[in-house]
Protein backbone atom coordinates (compact mmCIF):
# COMPACT_ATOMS: atom_id res chain seq x y z
CA UNK A 1 0.00 0.00 0.00
CA UNK A 2 2.33 2.46 -1.29
CA UNK A 3 -0.45 5.14 -1.66
CA UNK A 4 -0.72 5.71 2.34
CA UNK A 5 2.17 7.72 3.32
CA UNK A 6 2.85 8.03 6.99
CA UNK A 7 0.54 10.55 8.03
CA UNK A 8 -2.23 8.41 6.96
CA UNK A 9 -0.60 5.79 8.96
CA UNK A 10 -0.93 7.84 12.04
CA UNK A 11 -4.72 8.32 10.99
CA UNK A 12 -5.51 4.84 10.65
CA UNK A 13 -3.55 3.93 13.86
CA UNK A 14 -5.58 6.47 15.73
CA UNK A 15 -8.87 5.31 14.36
CA UNK A 16 -7.89 1.88 15.98
CA UNK A 17 -7.07 3.01 18.81
CA UNK A 18 -10.65 5.05 19.25
CA UNK A 19 -11.82 1.27 18.22
CA UNK A 20 -10.23 -0.39 21.29
CA UNK A 21 -11.96 2.44 23.34
CA UNK A 22 -14.81 1.83 21.92
CA UNK A 23 -15.42 -1.78 22.57
CA UNK A 24 -13.80 -1.01 25.95
CA UNK A 25 -16.38 1.76 27.25
CA UNK A 26 -19.15 -0.04 25.95
CA UNK A 27 -18.71 -3.79 27.05
CA UNK A 28 -18.32 -1.94 29.85
CA UNK A 29 -21.24 -0.28 30.34
CA UNK A 30 -23.50 -3.20 29.50
CA UNK A 31 -21.68 -4.95 31.68
CA UNK A 32 -22.18 -2.59 34.89
CA UNK A 33 -26.08 -2.24 33.57
CA UNK A 34 -26.45 -6.53 32.79
CA UNK A 35 -25.14 -6.63 36.46
CA UNK A 36 -27.60 -4.38 37.85
CA UNK A 37 -30.31 -5.30 36.24
CA UNK A 38 -33.04 -7.08 38.12
CA UNK A 39 -33.16 -10.59 38.52
CA UNK A 40 -29.77 -12.78 38.79
CA UNK A 41 -28.55 -14.81 36.20
CA UNK A 42 -28.64 -18.11 37.99
CA UNK A 43 -32.80 -17.44 39.35
CA UNK A 44 -32.87 -16.89 35.34
CA UNK A 45 -30.92 -20.53 34.34
CA UNK A 46 -32.84 -22.40 36.88
CA UNK A 47 -35.81 -20.95 37.57
CA UNK A 48 -37.72 -20.02 40.91
CA UNK A 49 -36.72 -23.41 42.76
CA UNK A 50 -33.36 -22.67 43.70
CA UNK A 51 -30.36 -24.92 43.69
CA UNK A 52 -28.80 -25.69 46.76
CA UNK A 53 -26.08 -23.53 48.16
CA UNK A 54 -23.01 -25.19 47.43
CA UNK A 55 -24.02 -25.59 43.87
CA UNK A 56 -24.95 -21.84 43.55
CA UNK A 57 -21.83 -21.29 45.18
CA UNK A 58 -20.04 -23.06 41.99
CA UNK A 59 -22.30 -21.27 39.59
CA UNK A 60 -21.54 -18.14 40.90
CA UNK A 61 -17.27 -18.73 40.99
CA UNK A 62 -17.57 -20.27 37.02
CA UNK A 63 -19.21 -16.47 36.27
CA UNK A 64 -17.35 -14.47 38.82
CA UNK A 65 -20.73 -13.67 40.35
CA UNK A 66 -18.33 -13.77 43.78
CA UNK A 67 -15.98 -10.95 43.02
CA UNK A 68 -16.43 -7.00 42.47
CA UNK A 69 -17.90 -5.63 39.77
CA UNK A 70 -14.55 -4.16 38.49
CA UNK A 71 -12.52 -7.27 38.72
CA UNK A 72 -15.21 -9.17 36.87
CA UNK A 73 -14.83 -6.47 34.27
CA UNK A 74 -11.58 -6.89 33.65
CA UNK A 75 -11.21 -10.69 33.75
CA UNK A 76 -14.00 -10.24 31.29
CA UNK A 77 -11.51 -7.88 29.26
CA UNK A 78 -8.69 -10.41 29.38
CA UNK A 79 -10.66 -13.28 28.03
CA UNK A 80 -12.58 -10.89 25.73
CA UNK A 81 -8.81 -10.40 23.54
CA UNK A 82 -7.78 -14.10 24.25
CA UNK A 83 -11.16 -15.36 21.85
CA UNK A 84 -12.58 -16.99 24.89
CA UNK A 85 -16.18 -15.32 25.08
CA UNK A 86 -17.51 -17.53 27.34
CA UNK A 87 -20.68 -19.55 26.70
CA UNK A 88 -24.58 -18.64 26.70
CA UNK A 89 -26.48 -19.05 29.61
CA UNK A 90 -29.32 -19.65 27.70
CA UNK A 91 -27.90 -22.51 25.34
CA UNK A 92 -24.64 -23.21 27.09
CA UNK A 93 -22.90 -22.86 22.79
CA UNK A 94 -19.86 -20.50 23.12
CA UNK A 95 -20.62 -17.33 22.45
CA UNK A 96 -17.64 -17.04 19.84
CA UNK A 97 -18.67 -19.74 17.61
CA UNK A 98 -23.16 -18.57 18.00
CA UNK A 99 -22.15 -15.03 17.54
CA UNK A 100 -19.88 -15.58 14.58
CA UNK A 101 -23.01 -17.65 13.02
CA UNK A 102 -25.36 -14.82 13.11
CA UNK A 103 -22.49 -12.48 12.06
CA UNK A 104 -22.05 -14.16 8.87
CA UNK A 105 -25.89 -14.50 8.32
CA UNK A 106 -26.16 -10.88 9.08
CA UNK A 107 -23.34 -9.58 6.88
CA UNK A 108 -24.60 -11.93 3.80
CA UNK A 109 -28.11 -9.98 4.53
CA UNK A 110 -25.84 -6.65 4.60
CA UNK A 111 -24.14 -7.26 1.60
CA UNK A 112 -26.96 -8.43 -0.59
CA UNK A 113 -29.21 -5.39 0.74
CA UNK A 114 -26.03 -3.69 -0.62
CA UNK A 115 -26.43 -4.71 -4.06
CA UNK A 116 -29.40 -4.70 -4.62
CA UNK A 117 -30.35 -0.87 -3.37
CA UNK A 118 -27.28 0.66 -5.24
CA UNK A 119 -28.28 -1.71 -8.58
CA UNK A 120 -31.94 0.01 -8.21
CA UNK A 121 -30.65 3.70 -7.03
CA UNK A 122 -28.63 3.73 -10.09
CA UNK A 123 -31.03 2.40 -12.47
CA UNK A 124 -33.71 4.94 -11.31
CA UNK A 125 -31.52 7.74 -11.13
CA UNK A 126 -30.09 7.18 -14.71
CA UNK A 127 -33.80 6.87 -15.97
CA UNK A 128 -35.31 9.95 -14.35
CA UNK A 129 -32.36 12.57 -14.73
CA UNK A 130 -31.22 10.76 -18.45
CA UNK A 131 -34.65 9.15 -19.03
CA UNK A 132 -36.78 12.00 -17.83
CA UNK A 133 -38.76 10.27 -15.47
CA UNK A 134 -38.16 12.44 -12.73
CA UNK A 135 -41.19 13.18 -10.88
CA UNK A 136 -42.70 9.84 -10.29
CA UNK A 137 -39.67 8.55 -8.84
CA UNK A 138 -39.39 11.45 -6.11
CA UNK A 139 -43.32 10.77 -5.57
CA UNK A 140 -42.33 6.60 -4.88
CA UNK A 141 -39.53 7.79 -2.96
CA UNK A 142 -41.09 9.62 -0.53
CA UNK A 143 -43.79 6.79 0.12
CA UNK A 144 -40.75 4.32 0.48
CA UNK A 145 -39.54 6.75 3.03
CA UNK A 146 -42.62 7.51 5.11
CA UNK A 147 -42.42 3.92 6.76
CA UNK A 148 -39.92 2.54 9.00
CA UNK A 149 -38.74 -0.87 7.49
CA UNK A 150 -40.34 -3.15 9.57
CA UNK A 151 -43.81 -1.78 8.41
CA UNK A 152 -42.69 -2.12 4.77
CA UNK A 153 -42.14 -6.26 5.82
CA UNK A 154 -45.80 -6.38 7.21
CA UNK A 155 -46.60 -4.71 4.03
CA UNK A 156 -44.92 -7.20 2.08
CA UNK A 157 -47.04 -9.62 4.24
CA UNK A 158 -49.95 -8.35 3.81
CA UNK A 159 -49.50 -8.04 -0.09
CA UNK A 160 -47.85 -11.75 -0.09
CA UNK A 161 -51.09 -13.18 2.30
CA UNK A 162 -53.42 -11.15 -0.75
CA UNK A 163 -51.89 -13.23 -3.28
CA UNK A 164 -52.37 -16.61 -0.64
CA UNK A 165 -48.86 -16.98 -1.32
CA UNK A 166 -47.09 -18.86 1.59
CA UNK A 167 -44.23 -16.45 3.27
CA UNK A 168 -40.99 -17.70 3.47
CA UNK A 169 -40.03 -17.28 7.22
CA UNK A 170 -36.70 -17.65 8.34
CA UNK A 171 -34.87 -17.11 4.66
CA UNK A 172 -33.14 -14.38 3.46
CA UNK A 173 -35.91 -13.52 0.74
CA UNK A 174 -38.17 -11.36 2.91
CA UNK A 175 -35.60 -9.75 4.78
CA UNK A 176 -34.06 -8.24 2.07
CA UNK A 177 -36.79 -7.71 -0.07
CA UNK A 178 -38.08 -5.17 3.30
CA UNK A 179 -34.54 -3.56 3.32
CA UNK A 180 -34.53 -2.77 -0.05
CA UNK A 181 -37.40 -0.88 -0.54
CA UNK A 182 -37.20 0.77 2.76
CA UNK A 183 -33.30 1.58 1.56
CA UNK A 184 -34.36 2.46 -2.27
CA UNK A 185 -36.32 5.76 -1.24
CA UNK A 186 -33.43 7.34 1.01
CA UNK A 187 -30.67 6.07 -1.52
CA UNK A 188 -32.62 7.42 -4.65
CA UNK A 189 -32.67 11.36 -3.14
CA UNK A 190 -29.00 11.14 -2.10
CA UNK A 191 -27.73 9.78 -4.84
CA UNK A 192 -29.79 12.37 -7.39
CA UNK A 193 -29.17 15.05 -5.83
CA UNK A 194 -25.34 14.31 -6.18
CA UNK A 195 -25.80 13.70 -9.58
CA UNK A 196 -27.62 17.03 -10.14
CA UNK A 197 -24.98 18.68 -8.26
CA UNK A 198 -22.72 16.82 -10.57
CA UNK A 199 -24.48 18.16 -13.72
CA UNK A 200 -23.97 21.54 -12.59
CA UNK A 201 -20.49 20.98 -12.54
CA UNK A 202 -18.37 22.36 -14.94
CA UNK A 203 -16.69 19.77 -16.20
CA UNK A 204 -19.85 17.91 -17.25
CA UNK A 205 -20.73 21.06 -19.27
CA UNK A 206 -17.01 20.47 -21.07
CA UNK A 207 -18.01 17.25 -21.41
CA UNK A 208 -21.51 17.65 -22.91
CA UNK A 209 -19.91 20.48 -25.32
CA UNK A 210 -17.27 17.91 -26.74
CA UNK A 211 -20.79 16.11 -27.85
CA UNK A 212 -20.83 13.08 -25.00
CA UNK A 213 -23.98 11.41 -24.90
CA UNK A 214 -26.61 11.99 -21.95
CA UNK A 215 -25.68 7.96 -20.94
CA UNK A 216 -21.88 8.45 -20.99
CA UNK A 217 -22.21 11.46 -18.89
CA UNK A 218 -24.17 9.61 -16.87
CA UNK A 219 -21.09 7.11 -15.95
CA UNK A 220 -18.92 10.60 -15.57
CA UNK A 221 -21.31 12.01 -13.05
CA UNK A 222 -21.37 9.07 -11.45
CA UNK A 223 -17.96 8.47 -11.10
CA UNK A 224 -17.58 12.11 -9.22
CA UNK A 225 -20.72 11.27 -6.95
CA UNK A 226 -19.70 7.88 -5.89
CA UNK A 227 -17.33 9.02 -2.77
CA UNK A 228 -20.31 10.54 -0.91
CA UNK A 229 -22.46 7.58 -2.00
CA UNK A 230 -20.28 5.16 -0.74
CA UNK A 231 -20.08 6.98 3.33
CA UNK A 232 -23.95 6.62 3.04
CA UNK A 233 -23.77 3.53 2.03
CA UNK A 234 -21.14 1.90 4.45
CA UNK A 235 -22.90 3.96 7.04
CA UNK A 236 -26.42 1.95 6.45
CA UNK A 237 -24.51 -1.31 6.39
CA UNK A 238 -23.08 -0.86 9.65
CA UNK A 239 -26.59 -0.60 10.80
CA UNK A 240 -27.69 -3.44 9.20
CA UNK A 241 -24.97 -5.34 10.38
CA UNK A 242 -25.87 -4.10 13.70
CA UNK A 243 -29.01 -4.95 13.52
CA UNK A 244 -32.15 -4.52 11.13
CA UNK A 245 -33.19 -6.21 14.60
CA UNK A 246 -37.26 -5.65 13.96
CA UNK A 247 -36.93 -6.90 10.36
CA UNK A 248 -34.99 -10.00 11.32
CA UNK A 249 -37.08 -10.43 14.15
CA UNK A 250 -40.35 -10.00 12.22
CA UNK A 251 -39.16 -12.94 10.05
CA UNK A 252 -37.32 -15.08 11.93
CA UNK A 253 -34.15 -14.48 10.07
CA UNK A 254 -31.41 -15.79 12.30
CA UNK A 255 -29.22 -13.13 12.26
CA UNK A 256 -27.35 -10.58 14.77
CA UNK A 257 -30.76 -8.54 15.45
CA UNK A 258 -32.78 -11.57 16.40
CA UNK A 259 -29.83 -12.89 18.49
CA UNK A 260 -30.05 -9.28 20.49
CA UNK A 261 -33.79 -9.90 20.83
CA UNK A 262 -33.60 -13.50 22.02
CA UNK A 263 -30.11 -12.60 24.11
CA UNK A 264 -32.02 -9.68 26.21
CA UNK A 265 -35.88 -11.51 26.88
CA UNK A 266 -33.65 -14.57 28.20
CA UNK A 267 -31.12 -12.09 30.57
CA UNK A 268 -28.09 -14.03 28.20
CA UNK A 269 -25.89 -11.36 29.78
CA UNK A 270 -22.40 -13.41 28.45
CA UNK A 271 -24.03 -13.34 24.55
CA UNK A 272 -25.40 -9.62 25.08
CA UNK A 273 -21.48 -8.68 25.83
CA UNK A 274 -20.37 -10.31 22.77
CA UNK A 275 -23.12 -8.81 20.80
CA UNK A 276 -21.79 -4.92 22.09
CA UNK A 277 -18.24 -5.88 21.38
CA UNK A 278 -18.64 -7.45 17.86
CA UNK A 279 -20.89 -4.68 16.89
CA UNK A 280 -19.55 -1.95 18.21
CA UNK A 281 -15.96 -2.75 16.63
CA UNK A 282 -18.00 -3.61 13.56
CA UNK A 283 -19.08 -0.33 12.98
CA UNK A 284 -15.65 1.15 14.08
CA UNK A 285 -13.97 -0.62 11.87
CA UNK A 286 -16.70 0.47 8.76
CA UNK A 287 -15.78 3.93 9.19
CA UNK A 288 -11.73 3.10 8.41
CA UNK A 289 -12.41 1.21 5.83
CA UNK A 290 -14.78 4.03 4.52
CA UNK A 291 -11.79 6.38 5.01
CA UNK A 292 -9.51 3.82 2.95
CA UNK A 293 -12.24 3.60 0.21
CA UNK A 294 -12.74 7.27 -0.52
CA UNK A 295 -8.83 7.58 -1.13
CA UNK A 296 -8.92 4.42 -3.03
CA UNK A 297 -11.83 6.23 -5.34
CA UNK A 298 -11.15 9.78 -4.86
CA UNK A 299 -7.29 10.77 -5.19
CA UNK A 300 -7.08 14.32 -4.11
CA UNK A 301 -8.12 13.25 -0.20
CA UNK A 302 -4.76 11.02 -0.96
CA UNK A 303 -2.59 14.15 -1.22
CA UNK A 304 -3.79 16.15 1.84
CA UNK A 305 -3.47 13.61 3.97
CA UNK B 1 -50.03 23.03 -5.69
CA UNK B 2 -46.93 22.61 -2.80
CA UNK B 3 -49.29 24.68 -0.85
CA UNK B 4 -52.18 22.67 -1.11
CA UNK B 5 -50.07 19.25 -0.10
CA UNK B 6 -48.90 21.02 3.39
CA UNK B 7 -52.70 21.98 3.85
CA UNK B 8 -53.88 18.65 3.62
CA UNK B 9 -51.24 17.50 5.75
CA UNK B 10 -52.12 20.06 8.07
CA UNK B 11 -55.25 18.59 7.98
CA UNK B 12 -54.67 15.24 8.33
CA UNK B 13 -52.43 15.93 11.44
CA UNK B 14 -54.86 18.42 13.27
CA UNK B 15 -57.82 15.99 12.16
CA UNK B 16 -55.35 12.89 14.25
CA UNK B 17 -54.81 15.19 17.32
CA UNK B 18 -58.60 16.25 17.16
CA UNK B 19 -59.65 12.33 17.24
CA UNK B 20 -56.72 11.51 19.98
CA UNK B 21 -58.11 14.11 22.23
CA UNK B 22 -61.77 13.50 22.00
CA UNK B 23 -61.00 9.67 21.75
CA UNK B 24 -63.17 8.96 24.70
CA UNK B 25 -65.73 11.09 22.98
CA UNK B 26 -65.88 9.57 19.25
CA UNK B 27 -65.08 6.32 20.05
CA UNK B 28 -68.59 4.00 20.20
CA UNK B 29 -67.47 1.57 22.47
CA UNK B 30 -64.46 1.09 25.07
CA UNK B 31 -61.38 0.09 23.72
CA UNK B 32 -61.09 -2.85 25.80
CA UNK B 33 -64.78 -4.33 25.23
CA UNK B 34 -64.43 -7.99 24.46
CA UNK B 35 -66.92 -9.62 22.70
CA UNK B 36 -66.47 -13.12 21.47
CA UNK B 37 -69.45 -13.44 19.52
CA UNK B 38 -68.15 -11.30 17.08
CA UNK B 39 -64.47 -12.14 16.40
CA UNK B 40 -62.86 -11.06 13.05
CA UNK B 41 -65.60 -9.31 11.16
CA UNK B 42 -65.04 -7.50 8.57
CA UNK B 43 -65.82 -3.15 8.17
CA UNK B 44 -69.88 -2.86 8.46
CA UNK B 45 -71.79 0.06 9.72
CA UNK B 46 -71.97 -1.14 13.04
CA UNK B 47 -68.35 -1.53 13.43
CA UNK B 48 -66.98 0.47 10.75
CA UNK B 49 -63.45 -1.09 10.65
CA UNK B 50 -64.62 -4.40 11.85
CA UNK B 51 -63.79 -6.23 15.02
CA UNK B 52 -60.56 -7.64 15.77
CA UNK B 53 -59.88 -11.64 16.88
CA UNK B 54 -60.74 -10.69 20.63
CA UNK B 55 -64.11 -9.10 19.29
CA UNK B 56 -62.94 -5.69 19.99
CA UNK B 57 -63.89 -2.80 17.67
CA UNK B 58 -60.85 -1.63 15.72
CA UNK B 59 -62.48 1.63 15.31
CA UNK B 60 -62.30 2.51 18.89
CA UNK B 61 -58.92 0.96 19.53
CA UNK B 62 -57.46 2.76 16.53
CA UNK B 63 -58.93 6.24 17.81
CA UNK B 64 -57.47 5.43 21.51
CA UNK B 65 -54.05 4.00 20.18
CA UNK B 66 -53.78 7.48 18.37
CA UNK B 67 -54.21 9.51 21.64
CA UNK B 68 -51.43 7.19 23.30
CA UNK B 69 -49.21 6.88 20.03
CA UNK B 70 -49.26 10.58 19.74
CA UNK B 71 -49.01 10.80 23.56
CA UNK B 72 -45.59 9.07 23.86
CA UNK B 73 -44.49 10.57 20.95
CA UNK B 74 -44.93 13.95 22.02
CA UNK B 75 -43.79 13.29 25.83
CA UNK B 76 -40.53 11.31 24.19
CA UNK B 77 -39.75 14.14 21.98
CA UNK B 78 -40.21 17.37 24.72
CA UNK B 79 -37.91 15.38 26.87
CA UNK B 80 -35.51 14.80 24.15
CA UNK B 81 -35.47 18.34 22.92
CA UNK B 82 -35.48 19.98 26.32
CA UNK B 83 -32.65 17.93 27.12
CA UNK B 84 -30.22 17.96 24.18
CA UNK B 85 -30.94 21.36 22.83
CA UNK B 86 -30.27 22.71 26.85
CA UNK B 87 -27.02 20.71 26.93
CA UNK B 88 -26.09 21.42 23.10
CA UNK B 89 -26.13 25.34 23.01
CA UNK B 90 -24.24 25.10 27.33
CA UNK B 91 -21.61 22.78 25.58
CA UNK B 92 -21.47 25.43 22.47
CA UNK B 93 -21.17 28.88 24.93
CA UNK B 94 -18.72 26.89 27.67
CA UNK B 95 -16.36 24.97 25.35
CA UNK B 96 -13.01 23.64 26.67
CA UNK B 97 -13.69 20.64 29.21
CA UNK B 98 -17.20 20.96 29.26
CA UNK B 99 -17.46 20.60 25.29
CA UNK B 100 -15.27 18.08 25.12
CA UNK B 101 -17.01 15.79 27.79
CA UNK B 102 -20.48 16.16 26.60
CA UNK B 103 -19.35 15.72 22.72
CA UNK B 104 -17.95 12.85 23.69
CA UNK B 105 -20.85 10.54 25.50
CA UNK B 106 -23.50 12.06 23.21
CA UNK B 107 -20.97 10.83 20.08
CA UNK B 108 -20.55 7.33 22.05
CA UNK B 109 -24.70 7.20 22.69
CA UNK B 110 -24.97 8.25 18.85
CA UNK B 111 -22.63 5.56 17.20
CA UNK B 112 -24.83 3.00 19.08
CA UNK B 113 -27.35 1.70 16.72
CA UNK B 114 -30.39 3.64 17.86
CA UNK B 115 -32.35 0.67 18.35
CA UNK B 116 -30.33 -0.69 20.19
CA UNK B 117 -29.98 1.87 23.24
CA UNK B 118 -33.91 1.82 23.02
CA UNK B 119 -33.90 -1.84 23.79
CA UNK B 120 -31.01 -1.64 26.32
CA UNK B 121 -33.58 1.49 28.26
CA UNK B 122 -36.65 -0.68 27.94
CA UNK B 123 -35.35 -3.44 29.46
CA UNK B 124 -34.03 -1.92 32.89
CA UNK B 125 -36.75 0.67 33.06
CA UNK B 126 -39.05 -1.99 32.09
CA UNK B 127 -41.39 -1.47 29.01
CA UNK B 128 -44.56 0.32 29.24
CA UNK B 129 -45.83 3.53 28.44
CA UNK B 130 -43.17 5.96 30.40
CA UNK B 131 -40.41 2.89 29.46
CA UNK B 132 -41.11 3.75 25.30
CA UNK B 133 -41.47 7.49 25.73
CA UNK B 134 -37.55 7.15 27.86
CA UNK B 135 -36.22 4.67 25.58
CA UNK B 136 -37.35 6.83 22.67
CA UNK B 137 -36.51 10.37 24.08
CA UNK B 138 -32.93 9.04 24.87
CA UNK B 139 -32.13 7.87 21.12
CA UNK B 140 -33.20 11.56 20.27
CA UNK B 141 -31.56 13.56 21.97
CA UNK B 142 -27.79 12.96 21.07
CA UNK B 143 -29.59 14.86 17.36
CA UNK B 144 -31.29 17.85 19.29
CA UNK B 145 -27.48 17.54 21.04
CA UNK B 146 -25.84 17.68 17.77
CA UNK B 147 -28.01 20.33 15.93
CA UNK B 148 -28.12 23.07 18.40
CA UNK B 149 -24.12 23.11 19.84
CA UNK B 150 -23.24 23.56 15.85
CA UNK B 151 -26.16 25.98 15.27
CA UNK B 152 -24.83 27.58 18.33
CA UNK B 153 -21.53 27.61 17.59
CA UNK B 154 -22.91 29.15 13.97
CA UNK B 155 -24.19 32.09 15.72
CA UNK B 156 -21.76 32.90 18.41
CA UNK B 157 -18.87 33.59 15.87
CA UNK B 158 -21.32 36.22 13.86
CA UNK B 159 -20.45 40.10 13.91
CA UNK B 160 -23.24 40.79 16.08
CA UNK B 161 -22.89 38.45 18.71
CA UNK B 162 -19.20 40.03 19.01
CA UNK B 163 -20.69 43.40 19.02
CA UNK B 164 -22.79 42.45 22.03
CA UNK B 165 -19.82 40.71 23.81
CA UNK B 166 -17.80 44.25 23.05
CA UNK B 167 -20.97 46.42 24.48
CA UNK B 168 -20.98 44.06 27.48
CA UNK B 169 -23.82 41.82 27.27
CA UNK B 170 -23.67 38.99 29.49
CA UNK B 171 -23.28 35.14 28.93
CA UNK B 172 -27.25 34.41 29.45
CA UNK B 173 -28.18 37.41 27.43
CA UNK B 174 -26.45 36.53 24.52
CA UNK B 175 -27.81 32.28 24.72
CA UNK B 176 -31.27 34.11 24.89
CA UNK B 177 -31.43 36.76 23.08
CA UNK B 178 -29.19 35.86 20.59
CA UNK B 179 -28.59 31.94 20.03
CA UNK B 180 -32.01 31.22 20.86
CA UNK B 181 -33.90 32.88 18.23
CA UNK B 182 -31.53 31.31 15.37
CA UNK B 183 -31.69 28.01 17.54
CA UNK B 184 -35.70 27.99 17.36
CA UNK B 185 -35.28 28.05 12.98
CA UNK B 186 -32.92 24.82 13.29
CA UNK B 187 -35.02 23.25 16.00
CA UNK B 188 -38.35 23.34 15.55
CA UNK B 189 -38.35 21.87 11.72
CA UNK B 190 -36.29 19.36 13.38
CA UNK B 191 -38.58 18.73 16.27
CA UNK B 192 -41.38 18.02 13.34
CA UNK B 193 -39.05 15.90 11.89
CA UNK B 194 -38.22 13.72 15.01
CA UNK B 195 -41.93 13.29 15.97
CA UNK B 196 -42.60 11.69 12.82
CA UNK B 197 -39.53 9.22 13.56
CA UNK B 198 -40.47 9.15 17.26
CA UNK B 199 -43.77 7.29 16.00
CA UNK B 200 -42.19 5.03 13.76
CA UNK B 201 -39.76 3.95 16.55
CA UNK B 202 -42.83 3.08 18.81
CA UNK B 203 -44.03 1.04 15.82
CA UNK B 204 -40.99 -0.88 15.28
CA UNK B 205 -40.38 -1.58 19.45
CA UNK B 206 -44.28 -2.89 19.06
CA UNK B 207 -42.97 -5.58 16.15
CA UNK B 208 -40.48 -6.93 18.44
CA UNK B 209 -42.90 -7.18 21.74
CA UNK B 210 -41.38 -4.47 23.45
CA UNK B 211 -42.81 -0.80 23.95
CA UNK B 212 -46.20 -0.25 25.24
CA UNK B 213 -47.98 -3.17 26.66
CA UNK B 214 -51.56 -4.52 25.48
CA UNK B 215 -54.20 -4.04 25.84
CA UNK B 216 -53.73 -0.73 26.12
CA UNK B 217 -53.41 -0.08 22.30
CA UNK B 218 -50.92 2.00 20.12
CA UNK B 219 -50.25 2.16 16.83
CA UNK B 220 -47.69 -0.26 16.64
CA UNK B 221 -48.46 -3.22 19.03
CA UNK B 222 -52.06 -3.10 17.29
CA UNK B 223 -50.11 -3.87 14.23
CA UNK B 224 -47.98 -6.03 16.16
CA UNK B 225 -51.10 -8.14 17.54
CA UNK B 226 -52.90 -8.03 14.10
CA UNK B 227 -50.16 -9.20 11.87
CA UNK B 228 -50.33 -12.84 12.65
CA UNK B 229 -53.86 -12.66 10.99
CA UNK B 230 -53.18 -11.40 7.78
CA UNK B 231 -54.21 -14.63 5.82
CA UNK B 232 -57.73 -14.66 7.50
CA UNK B 233 -58.62 -10.57 8.16
CA UNK B 234 -56.18 -8.52 6.33
CA UNK B 235 -57.87 -4.97 6.77
CA UNK B 236 -56.50 -5.72 10.37
CA UNK B 237 -53.25 -4.42 10.21
CA UNK B 238 -53.80 -2.48 6.92
CA UNK B 239 -55.55 0.10 8.64
CA UNK B 240 -53.11 1.57 11.56
CA UNK B 241 -50.27 0.56 8.79
CA UNK B 242 -51.55 3.33 6.26
CA UNK B 243 -52.64 5.35 9.66
CA UNK B 244 -48.77 5.64 10.13
CA UNK B 245 -47.81 6.01 6.66
CA UNK B 246 -50.13 8.82 6.60
CA UNK B 247 -48.74 10.33 9.33
CA UNK B 248 -45.02 10.35 9.04
CA UNK B 249 -45.63 11.35 5.36
CA UNK B 250 -47.75 14.50 6.48
CA UNK B 251 -45.28 15.52 9.48
CA UNK B 252 -42.05 15.34 6.51
CA UNK B 253 -43.94 17.54 4.19
CA UNK B 254 -45.07 19.98 7.05
CA UNK B 255 -41.33 20.07 8.68
CA UNK B 256 -39.94 20.94 5.32
CA UNK B 257 -42.71 23.80 4.88
CA UNK B 258 -41.82 25.09 8.28
CA UNK B 259 -37.98 24.65 7.24
CA UNK B 260 -38.40 26.89 4.46
CA UNK B 261 -41.26 29.97 6.28
CA UNK B 262 -38.90 30.30 9.30
CA UNK B 263 -35.81 30.34 7.41
CA UNK B 264 -37.94 33.51 4.93
CA UNK B 265 -38.97 35.19 8.05
CA UNK B 266 -35.44 35.21 9.72
CA UNK B 267 -34.04 36.28 6.65
CA UNK B 268 -36.90 38.73 6.44
CA UNK B 269 -36.27 40.00 9.95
Amino acid sequence: MCILGRGMWLHILKKLFYVLLVVLTTTAVLYSVARLFPGDPITVLYGETAPSPDIRKLLEARLWLDKPIYAQLLLYWKRLFTGDWGVSIFSGEPVLTLILRRYINSLALALATTITTTALCVLLVYLSTVKGYDKIFTQLATVSTSMPAVLWGIVLMLVLALLKMPIPFGSIVMPLATLTIAGVGIFYTILKNLIEKAFSEPFIEMYRAVGMSRARLFIRALHYAMPVYVTAVLYRLGLIVAGAIATETLFSYPGMGKLLVDAFSSRDYPVLLGWSAMISSTLALLNIFGDLLHMYIDPRIREEK
Amino acid sequence: MRGLVAKISLGIIFAEIFLALLANFIAPYPYYKVDLENRLRPPSPTHILGTDPLGRDVFSRLVYALRISFAVAILSLAVALLIGTVLGMVSAILGSVTDAVLSWIFDVVYAMPGFFIAIAILLIIGSGVMGTAAAISLTLTPIFFRLSRSATRGVLVKQYVEVAKALGASTLRIALNYVGRELMAVVIPAAVYMLSDAIALEATLSVVGLGVNPPTPSLGNMISEYKDYVFVAPWLVATPIAIIALTIASLNILAKELDKKLNAFLEAA
